[in-house]
């Protein structure tokens, strides 16, 4: 089973929205229960009004399925739509949207990950590798990975890369971003 | 590795060729300073100096200020006049780097924590950088910071909405008595204006009820020509143009020395309130990480004492209306020292960090 | 001073070689460093500040005001082309901005984008001239409790801009409110999720926010396309020409947007993003077809860019008249008069008016420069939506996490610019709508603060909210906004 199989897989037995979903309950629940460690009340209302509603909102979202009918309307539909006919339209259009989509299709440059799962990793590596070494130092780098991954002609690889470390020399000179230092390597300043 | 020393040596080149340029141009320097460009960064001969110090010693690469406020702030458009000024006297470049933010802890903290060669100094403003400590106790030790020497000051005014017509310190104190006021706005909970106002009320004995506490001086005068506070804290060159207008009546200078753009006006000292200078008197400084030896110190603080003391910083002092001064690394250090003892002494933090009132 | 003489005076001393030469020079640098993410109109003139130094007052005071005009132009370029709003004042703008280039439409939206800034700062420029002193008195009547009622308002607008499932739109919107509440707690010293780090204490920078939700979702999703960012099934319609046609026809809207967008200059604290968000809201409501909008619709780029180019001249006012700047970009200019010695005061609207209207002169001279330079240089830029998308991707990436860094020097934004650039990819994905959460983002800090500090003012009474008249007309817009879409066929019903 290829690398790309795996995803396809993961990604039709996983829908990633319940993921998004767990994600926001998870720091919601997180933000109310630390507030109670607050040591002004005051700062602790804010947080828990917005961070219960985000609680309520993915409950509501999170149970779409076994909701009863009008609450089920409620949460799932538009709720402007108060016409019964644009409410069917309204739902056979979302569930046209959620055809699996860039994630699964298969890379379009033949390689073993889908382009967004690379796009992303290579973009937490450019951003890893950045915050190691600086982020200058990596611009190259990670340009030069990306588009040898995308099997772009060469001689546009070349001018990429020299794009790329020009416009980072202009953020290190003439707004004197410090993007030379990394917090392991380089510490005191690659240039 | 090998990056780092091929960088220190491209920094010893550049050190020579300015020399060189100085050299040269040594004669022309009167003439020619107030025009070059301080972006901070090298690549502008101008920047070239007359190298005075020579020889072998202090320093030998370039001296990095950190401004812990933002690009274009008050803290920074000083330090962006100055800069360049020492940077001629040391013969180095003198680049800034603005790392804001955390109540100015952040970049204070970058500097706290750098080596303690002289390389790396820090621009802050006692008692405000160290109260910010206080309150959020951080692992460096900003009482221990080596002094380099101090720039400018503001006092710490009280302007009032006209509305109110409030006469002075001494009938803003019976109007709160009388309970007539209960509002006192300032700066941000937690913060130096906060800490203030609390001392004013333990020590003055000025009774506000309730602390109103805006996101800066502007905000803070802005809130008391709109009468939603009757009266506000502030510095005096952001009360300025407000007093001036009419816009806010000043109420009150609050240091014993004074204001120098309210220079008629008493200071509530002579009123015969106690004198609380080591709150309301706002130093602006530069300083470094604890334990710069004392030859680099002395070689800084000589080089902030000669770029404060020129005839251009004389000139923008004139042309702009800024406050401008020089105080040695000594002072500096003895503001900062006598920020940690006296106020943990007449407040109590804890009840700023939990402050509800 | 007279009102003509001083006039006359300003244009004098405007319309003389080198000043009209720094007005050209800081719009063009302005649109520059506003295209780029990060850098934006603050950070581009406070590094200019210095350089001024030689300069006579008037002229630096210009070359910092043109940049500043020039980058709320400038944003919307980067927001067209590659969904990177390069300036706050650009986030709305990129709702149909993009997708307009997504349908070959770049040039059009550029010239739309360009047309629009250029007339509401002409016409909002020129009000100001006329009615300064009044707008002065709006700025004071503008207190905590307005404030709080103004960032209301704006998360109202959620009901809007929601397509679909409200629940999932307001889930959003408060997930955006919740990540404000990280960092120290306004007006107390509460350290509210920072672990301890530093880099946490101001919280979720919103810019960083933007450009994750918007450049680094899209670019995610685009690296699977094949071909450029406009759909090969398009042609490159639509002329500059056609474009600035488009923009004329709607003057109503314009110069709505235009004027939403000099009100909330006016009033400081809210800037230029808030500003783009009310005008994009406001073209929403008062639509007839409001589901066009967010599909690549012009009236949304239109609306957008004319509400932060009103926005500028707007913002000069506290600025100028009692040195209290209502943005970043302002407190640079701000720290740029005192460098020059050009004290902030009532006395520019009064004695010193001449030197006001110089800055509002070539504010208006700046508009032509962006009219001008959008129509036959930007619009050109239209081409890079044709260029392979593996060429922009990288390229984008290198801008969108170095002007990112660029910010304030703290890789918590580059963070934050990577975590909501892979959730706000899933958002996109699932329908969860990107705009509510951002107007949670951007409005959360306003709202609490001032919800605090109005509780501090009223001692703990909610009714400081209604006992003002401004106060109680902004509940009901805000009441209206959200059940006016219920109410109104009901309402209609009733009168038939």
């Amino acid at each position: 089973m290829s690398i790309e199989s795996v995803f396809r897989t993961l990604y039709d037995r996983v829908n990633m929205e319940y993921g998004l979903l767990f994600l926001m309950l998870i720091s919601a629940s997180y933000m109310i229960w630390e507030s109670f460690n607050f040591r002004i009340g005051q700062a602790a209302t804010f947080p828990r009004l917005t961070a219960g509603f985000v609680v309520i909102g993915t409950i509501l979202l999170l149970l779409r399925p076994i909701l009863p009918e009008p609450i089920y309307s409620f949460v799932a539909k538009d709720a402007r739509a108060l016409d019964v006919s644009e409410d069917f339209e309204e739902q056979t259009r979302e569930e046209e949207d959620i055809e699996p989509d860039e994630v699964t299709s298969l890379s379009t440059v033949d390689r073993p990950l889908p382009d967004a799962v690379f796009t992303t990793l290579a973009a937490i590596g450019y951003v890893i590798g950045g915050y190691v070494a600086g982020l200058f130092i990596m611009t190259p780098i990670f340009v030069a990975v990306y588009t040898s991954w995308f099997r772009v002609e060469l001689w546009v690889r070349g001018v990429l890369v020299a794009i790329s470390v020009a416009i980072a020399y202009a953020f290190l000179t003439v707004l004197n971003v410090s993007i030379d230092e990394g917090e392991f390597l380089f510490t005191g300043g690659l240039l | 590795m090998n990056m780092v020393n091929d960088s220190g040596s491209n920094s010893r080149k550049r050190r020579q060729f300015l020399k060189a340029a100085g050299a040269v141009s040594a004669a022309g320097m009167i003439g020619l300073a107030g025009c070059t460009g301080d972006d901070g960064n090298g690549g502008n001969g101008g920047n070239g100096g007359n190298g005075g110090n020579g020889g072998d010693g202090f320093p030998e690469d370039d001296v990095e200020i950190i401004v812990p406020f933002g690009a274009g702030g008050g803290t920074d458009v000083y330090v962006r006049e100055f800069a360049p000024l020492m940077a001629d006297e040391l013969g180095v470049n003198v680049p800034i780097d603005n790392v804001e933010g955390a109540a100015s802890l952040r970049g204070t903290g970058e500097m706290m924590l750098s080596e303690a060669d002289g390389y790396t100094l820090g621009a802050f403003n006692p008692p405000s950088t160290p109260v910010s400590e206080m309150v959020n106790p951080q692992d460096w030790p900003l009482e221990d910071a080596t002094g380099i020497g101090l720039y400018a000051e503001d006092a710490v005014v009280l302007v009032g909405n006209p509305e109110y017509d409030i006469e002075d310190y001494d009938d803003l104190f019976n109007r709160y008595e009388s309970g007539d006021l209960e509002l006192f706005g300032g700066l941000e909970r937690g913060g130096l204006y906060h800490v203030m106002a609390l001392v004013m009320q333990a020590e003055h004995d000025l009774q506000w009820d309730s602390y109103v506490g805006y996101g800066g001086t502007a905000a803070s005068v802005q809130a008391a020509i709109s009468g939603e506070v009757p009266v506000a804290l502030s510095t005096d060159t952001a009360a300025n143009a407000a007093v001036e207008d009419g816009a806010v009546d000043l109420v009150a200078v609050l240091p014993s020395g004074g204001s120098q753009v309210f220079a008629d006006t008493d200071p509530v000292t002579e009123l015969g309130y106690d004198e609380l200078d080591f709150l309301v008197s706002l130093g602006r400084v530069v300083a470094g990480p604890p334990g710069i030896p004392d030859e680099a110190q002395q070689v800084l603080e000589d080089a902030l004492r000669v770029a404060m003391e020129s005839d251009e910083m004389a000139e923008w002092a004139e042309d702009t209306g800024n406050v401008i001064m020089f105080e040695d690394g000594q002072e500096v250090e003895n503001r900062i020292q006598a920020a940690y003892e006296t106020i943990p002494e007449v407040v109590d933090l804890d009840d700023i960090r939990d402050a509800s009132n | 001073m007279s009102v003509i003489q001083a006039l006359l005076e300003a244009v004098a001393l405007l319309f003389t070689w080198p000043t009209m030469g720094y007005v050209v020079f800081g719009v063009l640098l302005g649109i520059v460093v506003g295209a780029l993410p990060g850098v934006g109109a603050a950070l581009g003139m406070a590094i200019v500040l210095p350089l001024t130094l030689p300069l006579d007052p008037i002229n630096a005071i210009i070359i910092l005001i043109g940049m500043y005009s020039g980058s709320m132009y400038g944003g919307s370029i980067s927001a067209i082309l590659v969904n990177v709003p390069g300036t706050g004042g650009a986030a709305a703008t990129t709702i149909d901005g993009y997708p307009m280039a997504k349908k070959g439409e770049a040039v059009q939206a550029l010239t739309i984008s360009a047309t629009a800034s250029a007339i509401a700062g002409l016409f909002t420029v020129t009000t100001l001239i006329l009615f300064s002193p009044v707008l002065i008195e709006i700025v004071l009547a503008f207190g905590s409790p307005q404030y709080f009622l103004m960032a209301i308002l704006g998360l109202s607008m959620i009901t809007l801009v929601v397509r679909g499932s409200m629940i999932k739109g307001l889930t959003a919107g408060a997930f955006g409110l919740m990540l404000t509440t990280v960092g120290i707690a306004p007006n107390s010293p509460e350290l509210r999720y920072t672990f301890g780090n530093l880099g946490l204490f101001d919280g979720i920078d919103f810019i960083a926010a933007l450009i994750g939700v918007f450049a680094i979702a899209e670019m995610i999703k685009l690296s699977s396309k094949e071909g450029g960012i406009a759909d090969d099934r398009f042609d490159m319609s639509g002329s500059a020409l056609s474009g600035v046609k488009q923009t004329l026809n709607k003057p109503v809207l314009l110069l709505k947007s235009g004027y939403i967008g000099m009100l909330i200059g006016a009033i400081p604290g809210a800037g230029a993003t808030v500003a783009n968000f009310f005008a994009y809201g406001e073209a929403v409501r008062s639509s007839k077809d409001a589901e066009s909008f967010g599909t690549g619709d012009p009236r949304g780029v239109l609306a957008a860019e004319a509400s932060n180019n009103g926005m500028i001249g707007g913002s000069l006012v506290p600025t100028l008249s009692f040195g209290i700047p209502g943005s970043a970009a302002t407190a640079v200019l701000l720290g740029g008069l005192l460098l020059h010695g050009i004290r902030p005061g009532p006395d520019l609207f009064d004695a010193e008016l001449a030197t006001t209207y110089t800055f509002l002169l070539a504010l208006l001279i700046g508009n032509v420069v962006i009219f001008t330079a959008g129509i036959s240089m930007v619009s050109r830029l239209g081409i890079v939506t044709r260029i392979n998308t593996d060429y922009i991707i990288p390229i984008v990436f290198v801008l969108a996490i170095i002007g990112g860094f660029t910010l304030s020097n703290n890789w918590i934004d580059i963070w934050t610019l990577m975590v909501l650039g892979i959730v706000g990819f899933f958002m996109v994905k699932y329908d969860y709508s990107i705009i509510a959460f951002l107007l949670g983002v951007i409005l959360g800090p306003i709202a609490e603060e001032n919800l605090m500090r109005s509780l501090q003012i009223s001692d703990g009474s909610y009714l400081i909210f209604i006992t003002q008249p401004l106060s109680l007309a902004l509940v009901i817009i805000t009441l209206l906004v959200v059940f006016g879409p219920f109410i109104g066929p009901k309402v209609k019903q009733l009168i038939d």
